[in-house]
């Protein structure tokens, strides 16, 4: 029985068991408007899954959720946690908006050193830690510069560092493009892929962008319009390390309108 | 170019000034000539009492100021954080806000004598309760989205307090402070012009009213006015380098 749980429990890093939440209704009626209905999935370690969905279908809410920043009505999360010293998993998440989520008032390096200051005492220590992940972005030059003064795909890139260099059982990622453009995104995505690779992380991706889902992922997981329920999974199995010659292959092409397909049934 | 303009600003009111007192329009009782009281100003920046007086001046504003903020930031900061102490103090400090300063002159010389002490409570006082109010709207104003990022990273209680949510509201602390520093300079002025004392720009005032000398009534009047506009360029310039990342 015990070897059962423990071989369960290293096959999925996150796993979701008939999750529901639904928030007050706005009109102050006493009906409660569901966002997610029992929902069910695993995401092996080190996976990288993208979440693809119409807008409003409770997407953010299911991160939030994961994260423990929302409490569901029923049914339960479990993640394995590889870090003792909190009672809850180290989630590293990564928002939308970099300006509210990030410090302003700190410097580049400050903002990713937040995310050790309780694990690591030394600051030397932190120091080094920190400047080796904005090494793997290529942002070193900037490390002593305010955070207020990066363009926003830098900003985004110092979030996705914080987020890594917190060590966290699980990476969630709440459309972090979405303020970027075209080629800032493929560059944004490109260093979030490298670090992603080296580090092995757990990931849960939103997004609104079908390309963005697809190019990132090893799978693309469709939501249905409120509540959220899975439609279907979908198995990206290009080959990595991604390139951006990926994009215009007919592979791409068939994935992406597979996802499409499921997306629009 | 821009000292152009401000130089021929100050020239004009003079000017203006000028023509009022020669041309009779206003009583020379009540306005005296600008170099009547340019002569007053040179004799009184040449006499050690006048140094003293802005000294001591500005020391009470400013202690009155320090304690007063120290208190007000404290007291904002806990009812900011906690919803309970929010609830407990919130219709106090509203009430007490509204009380005006000067109608508790005769409650703080009772219980703090006539001496400095009561002056600089009085200034402590008025300030405590701008900082408390403008503190607290500085925790409320923090980014909901800060505080859950912070969340995520296992940031809590004072930590959070600290390196978050102290920092989001310095922009308020400081608009405060700016404000809390000229209320401490009226509170102290008043004070000293009523209270009574040996020394201070408002016994100065009241002193020179006595002997009808109009001119150093406005020598004593344009020195509080440079004095309340230098701390408020000092806070001012403090404040821009402090909170450099402010809306940005």
């Amino acid at each position: 029985m015990t070897l059962e749980r423990v071989t369960f429990y290293t096959m999925a890093q996150v796993h979701v068991a008939h999750l529901s939440k639904s928030f007050p209704a706005e009109n102050h009626s006493k009906q409660s408007a569901p966002v997610i209905h029992d929902m069910n999935f695993s995401i092996a370690e080190g996976e990288f899954v993208s979440i693809f969905g119409p807008n409003g279908s409770g997407k953010s809410t299911l991160l939030s959720l994961i994260a423990g920043l929302e409490t569901p009505d029923s049914g339960e999360i479990r993640i394995l946690s590889a870090h003792s010293e909190y009672t809850t998993p180290k989630i590293g998440f990564v928002f939308q908006n970099y300006n509210e989520s990030m410090l302003p008032w700190r410097t580049v390096r400050g903002n990713v050193e937040l995310a050790l200051e309780h694990t690591v005492s030394s600051s030397s220590e932190r120091k080094a830690i920190a400047m080796s992940f904005l090494d793997k972005v290529g942002l070193t030059h900037v490390a002593e510069r305010y955070f207020y003064d990066l363009s926003g795909g830098m900003k985004q890139l110092v979030a996705i560092c914080r987020a890594f260099a917190y060590e966290p059982d699980v990476l969630l990622l709440d459309e972090p493009f979405s303020a970027l453009d075209f080629a800032t995104t493929r560059k944004v995505e490109m260093d979030l892929l490298s670090v992603w690779s080296e580090k092995k992380k757990t990931a849960l991706c939103i997004s609104h962008d079908v390309d963005d889902a697809v190019f990132l992922a090893d799978k693309v997981m469709v939501l249905s319009p409120r509540p959220a329920q899975i439609k279907g999974i979908i198995t990206i199995d290009l080959p990595r390390p991604r390139t951006m010659a990926m994009f215009t292959s007919p592979e791409f092409f068939a994935l992406r309108s597979q996802v499409l397909e499921l997306f629009s049934l | 170019m821009k000292w152009i303009y401000r130089i021929s600003g100050i020239v004009s009111i003079v000017t203006l000034w000028g023509l009022l007192h020669y041309f009779h329009i206003v009583s020379a009782l009540v306005l005296p000539s600008p170099t009547e009281v340019l002569f007053s100003l040179m004799t009184a920046y040449q006499d050690i009492v006048f140094w003293q007086d802005i000294f001591y001046t500005i020391l009470r504003t400013l202690s009155g100021f320090s304690i007063g903020t120290i208190a007000g930031i404290f007291i904002g900061l806990i009812m900011g954080y906690s919803e309970k102490m929010y609830d407990m103090l919130e219709f106090i400090v509203d009430f007490f806000r509204s009380i005006p300063a000067t109608a508790l002159f005769p409650l703080f010389m009772i219980a703090f004598g006539i001496e400095d002490a009561s002056k600089i409570a009085l200034a402590a006082w008025t300030c405590a309760l701008v900082m408390t109010v403008n503190t607290m709207s500085g925790v409320h104003s923090a980014k909901q989205l800060r505080i859950k990022a912070a969340r995520t990273l296992h940031i809590r209680g004072m930590t959070l307090l600290r390196k978050i949510i102290v920092p989001e509201a310095l922009p308020h602390i400081a608009a405060g402070a700016r404000i809390a520093l000229s209320l401490a300079l009226i509170v102290i002025i008043v004070t000293e012009m009523f209270i009574g004392t040996n020394e201070g720009l408002g016994k100065r005032i009241t002193e020179k009213q006595q002997i009808f000398a109009i001119a150093d009534i406005y020598v004593a009047i344009i020195t509080t006015g440079l004095i309340g506009y230098a701390l408020n360029r000092c806070a001012l310039a403090i404040e821009k380098r402090a909170l450099h990342w402010h809306g940005k």
